[in-house]
């Protein structure tokens, strides 16, 4: 009869026959995780960012388990990866990979970093070409302009930011090749319910010129000066409307940006500051692959 | 008077009476996680698919557990989630499923689904470990 030797410790009040794993602290049966390499590392994303990531080295030459925990310069708790939501959009989340030379982990944004996108809900257009509207230049005899409403800007007021660029989606440049002159106001009001061309402008406005440019492409104007007049009006309060005036500004005839059917336009706005992620990785010798 | 043995296996250059747990490889004081069942495997999933890993372990409790998918070549992410944005995310990627109705574990199965919008039947590996002790 081969006898067999079996090293096992049972846990303080478990007997060493018992048949349930869960009562011995060491059996020789179960291996156990290998502690290898306990480390720290950090990334930084800054505003306008959508990811940021770093790489430590292991030294085992392939590729081992582990686990990584991060905590955000915003938060005051640490987490275990994976900390992936369920049911809501994956707006941004840690990641971490191990390859046969390191361990690297990451921190993604869906969206840039401390950059709000605002899509305009209203638009009110001079002129029209075949019921699509003319965004900004010379048509039909004459400079024409263009307005927009941007609802729901999630801003504080005086609250500080980096820039604001409004944009046109999808638009075509005029006919005659030559420079849309204009100028992009902001209207100077606490909040845009109805509007045209008549509301008040702020003293803000920046005087451009945008030369021509072939197929449809996407037309960008600045316009922080405008953003931050607004929201320093004693009347701002997070979440009220804006909106935007653009006149031409003696445009030739034929020069000029249209609107398409498929053209939208919304309000990007980026604000300052940066995320610090750190994050333990803790590495084992044992072998993924 | 009643004795309690103990067994301690300190690390090098650690005493054997150390009262901070890091200092040992071993001690009775401590439970470990020890590993029950682990495996590795490979699964094709069809672009805009998906394919699901079912692990049988069959203790009878909730384990804790983990997995290591394959989400871009060389490159093995820890259990459900995403990869980086180098990765595909958020256009075309291999995920794996934080639906827990697609990846758990439970009392007989360790279960887990690997998603694939990278617009390419991508080959996935994985390996990945049962742990001998309650996940819940």
């Amino acid at each position: 009869m081969t006898v067999k030797p079996i090293f096992r410790v049972a846990k303080p009040g478990k007997s060493a026959f018992s048949s349930d794993v869960r009562d011995f602290l060491l059996d020789e049966r179960y291996s156990m995780f290998k502690y290898h390499l306990n480390t720290t590392a950090s990334v930084i994303l800054n505003a306008g960012d959508t990811e940021a990531s770093s790489t430590i080295s292991h030294g085992l030459g392939y590729v081992p388990a582990f686990i990584v925990y991060y905590k955000r310069s915003d938060e005051s708790v640490e987490r275990i990866l994976p900390d992936i939501p369920y049911g809501v959009d994956f707006d941004f989340y840690p990641w971490a990979y191990a390859t046969s030379s390191g361990i690297t982990v990451g921190y993604a944004y869906k969206e840039p970093y401390n950059r709000i996108v605002v899509p305009a809900d209203a638009f009110y257009y001079e002129f029209f070409f075949d019921g699509v509207g003319l965004v900004v230049g010379n048509a039909g005899g004459g400079g024409k302009s263009t307005s927009v409403r941007i609802p729901s800007i999630p801003l504080n007021r005086n609250e500080t930011i980096n820039s604001a660029v409004l944009e046109f989606t999808r638009v075509f440049s005029g006919p005659n090749n030559g420079n849309t002159k204009y100028r992009i106001y902001g209207m100077n009001q606490d909040h845009v319910t109805g509007f045209d061309l008549g509301n008040p402008k702020t003293s803000a406005y920046n005087a451009r010129e945008q030369s021509s440019v072939s197929g449809t492409w996407n037309f960008e104007s600045g316009c922080v000066d405008q953003v931050r007049e607004i929201i320093a009006r004693s009347g701002w309060s997070y979440g009220n409307n804006m909106g935007f005036i653009l006149n031409d500004d003696g445009s030739e005839s034929g020069r000029y940006i249209g609107a398409t059917n498929s053209t939208t336009a919304k309000l990007t706005i980026t604000k300052p500051g940066s995320l610090t992620v750190q994050f333990r990785v803790i590495v084992f010798k044992d072998k993924i692959a | 008077m009643t004795v309690i043995p103990k067994l301690k296996i300190a690390l090098p250059g650690k005493s054997a009476f150390s009262s901070e747990p890091r200092d040992y490889a071993f001690n009775s004081e401590y439970a470990t996680v020890r590993i029950f069942k682990e495996g590795s495997g490979s699964v094709a999933v069809n672009s805009g698919g998906n394919a699901t890993v079912t692990v049988p372990h069959n203790l009878g409790f909730v384990p804790m557990s983990t997995v290591y998918v394959e989400l871009a070549p060389g490159r093995y992410y820890c259990g459900v989630g995403l990869a980086s944005r180098a990765d595909g995310f958020p256009g075309g990627y291999l995920s794996v499923s934080p639906n827990p109705n697609e990846t758990y574990v439970d009392t007989a199965n360790l279960v887990f689904r690997i998603n694939n919008t990278s617009g390419s039947t991508r080959t996935v590996n994985y390996r990945y470990y049962i742990f001998a002790d309650d996940g819940i």
